[in-house]
């Protein structure tokens, strides 16, 4: 598996190769698609992610190696698509890597600034999700 | 009459570029754009006029006063009211309301527990909560009008809702979702051979439709100025005059008093009661250009002709479900709700968005109503006199190049 480091690189890297916010939105309608299928009945009130004008879903299991595995759905397209890029960067890497990381590469990309304020408020609330489950387990 | 060309010119904002494409402003019933001489008013006023209303006899203080008072006479010729005297200024539709259902709560021998108040099922959470607060205070009950699966409230229902125990109804003019003009008057006949007061709340009413408090039968009526092209903060309570005596103030300080003393306080007469602190000083006094635009712009014939080419439009849309369809377009203002298979609606907003239009995705402050029709949320694009065919145009064309980005 690739660092953190190298993860986060890499997504900066795809995003900085397209200019046109409508290419961001197709990388992350698709990135959402590509998403493995969240089971109905892990979409419980508890797992619901507060602060989203869509639902986001978000599941943690948590492994004896102290590694996070993180499972997400969404009913928007978009807020899967960024939901699935934070799982892509943080699913797999352990609690205290996720706890004290900064999560600066979404304003590299420029999600947070030119998402919606509810939207942005939505990101908050998706990191802020994560960060604490790692932080149980720190 | 101006051209369209000659009346854009006016609204600044409409010149506006967002992700170096042109604005396309579809968000209306959130809030309208201001033209110039609105705008030239209210830094008129802040830059030449600060002074605090009717308390000081200094120059500024009384020009500040007369200009104040001066739009206090053009919202009352404006909506048909007896006297200014039944005008009372309020930060907005929401101020409005709540001043409404708190001093009603307080008329001495008006509610008792077990009493009713009836809305509308398409009513803004602005229309709701105010009078559940009431009811949870007094012990009241909240009973529902429906609504059909058109959006037309079910007005033969409304006589089996009503009982002995009815005393306030209060309904919105015209849904801010479903567009759809409610037969207000109808409503208030039924009301008044049961006692029992009218609310109607104006906020997207008095944008479109020529308004006549006396004509529509209320007994209070509340809007905005912030969508009736004037400054933001600014709103209107109308009430008869007797009803307005009757009614305890609802917030206390200065201004709103005849006599203070710790032993008690007596109150200025109706407005003033009602308008304790410092008023919206900069802001009142642009409802008079404003209403001058909505006098003007609520005539322009350009406006049915975007209305009936989206409403044909948006029914060519597979998958496409508008909320709010009256049967004749008259029935209805300018404003679209809808919902598309397979698409989000917040998915599509934020597309949208990127394309340089401007519209509102969610449960726009209409939970119930949401609930009624089992969807989350909707997409709205409500239309000003002032957007274009080409913009209604623009729109369907990247409306449907958003669904397929997202099929």
């Amino acid at each position: 598996m690739n660092s953190l480091e190298e993860a986060k690189a890499a997504v900066v890297g795809d995003f900085s190769l397209m200019d046109e916010w409508l290419d961001k939105y197709e990388y992350l309608i698709d990135l959402g698609k590509e998403l493995e299928p969240f089971p109905d009945e892990l979409k419980t009130d508890d797992r619901l992610i507060k602060g989203c004008q869509s639902r986001v879903w978000l599941d943690c299991r948590h492994q004896e190696d102290g590694r996070l595995f993180f499972k997400a759905d969404s009913d928007a397209i978009i807020t899967k698509g960024i939901i699935s890029l934070l799982i892509k960067v943080y699913s797999g890497r352990t609690a205290a890597e996720i706890a004290t990381d900064d999560f600066s590469f979404v304003d590299a990309i420029g999600l947070r600034q030119n998402l919606s304020p509810t939207r942005a408020g939505g990101l908050a609330s998706m990191i802020e999700t994560i960060k604490k489950e790692a932080e149980r387990y720190v | 009459m101006s051209s369209i060309e000659e009346i854009r010119s006016e609204f600044p904002q409409l010149s506006q570029k967002v992700y170096n494409k042109p604005l396309v402003y579809l968000d209306n019933a959130a809030t309208a754009l201001r033209p110039r001489d609105v705008i030239a008013k209210w830094d008129d006023m802040s830059s030449r006029f600060s002074a605090n209303l009717h308390r000081a006899v200094h120059a500024v203080a009384e020009r500040a006063t007369e200009e104040f008072e001066d739009a206090r006479s053009a919202v009352a010729s404006f909506i048909g009211a007896d006297s200014p005297k039944e005008i009372v200024f309020t930060s907005g539709t929401t101020h409005g309301i709540n001043l409404l259902a708190y001093s009603l709560g307080e008329k001495k021998n008006f509610l008792g527990p077990g009493d009713e108040i009836i809305v509308s099922e398409a009513e803004h959470h602005s229309n709701i909560l105010p009078w559940q607060f009431l009811a949870e205070r007094k012990l009241l009950k909240i009973k529902v009008l429906p609504i059909d699966d058109n959006g037309l409230v079910k007005l033969e229902e409304l006589p089996r809702l009503i009982t002995e125990r009815t005393r306030i109804c209060s309904i919105a003019q015209v849904s801010n979702v479903l567009g759809i003009i409610n037969p207000v008057s109808e409503i208030a006949s039924l009301c008044h051979s049961h006692d029992i007061l009218l609310v109607v709340d104006g906020a997207q009413g008095i944008v479109h439709c020529k308004t006549d408090v006396k004509e529509l039968g209320a007994d209070f009526y509340v809007f905005s100025g912030h969508k009736i092209y004037a400054a933001p903060g600014t709103g209107v309570l109308w009430g008869k005059k007797q009803l307005l005596d009757s009614l305890p103030p609802y917030m206390g300080g200065g201004e709103m008093i005849s006599t203070v003393k710790f032993s008690g306080s007596t109150f200025a007469p109706v407005p003033y009661k009602f308008e304790a602190g410092t008023q919206n000083i900069a802001g009142v006094p642009t409802l008079v250009p404003a209403l001058g635009w909505v006098k003007k712009l609520r005539e322009y014939p350009e406006t049915e002709g975007v209305k009936r080419y989206m409403l044909d439009a948006l029914s060519q849309i597979p998958g496409l479900r508008l909320f709010g369809t009256p049967g004749k377009p008259e029935q209805k203002i300018p404003l679209f709700s809808f919902a598309v298979e397979g698409a989000h609606h917040e998915d599509l907003a934020l597309i949208l968005d990127k394309m340089g239009i401007a519209v509102r995705s969610g449960q726009m402050c209409a939970e119930p109503l949401m609930d009624r029709y089992g969807v989350t949320g909707m997409l709205r694009a409500s239309f000003a006199p002032y957007n274009t065919q080409e913009e209604a145009e623009y729109f369907i064309k990247s409306l449907q190049k958003a669904i397929k980005m997202l099929k």
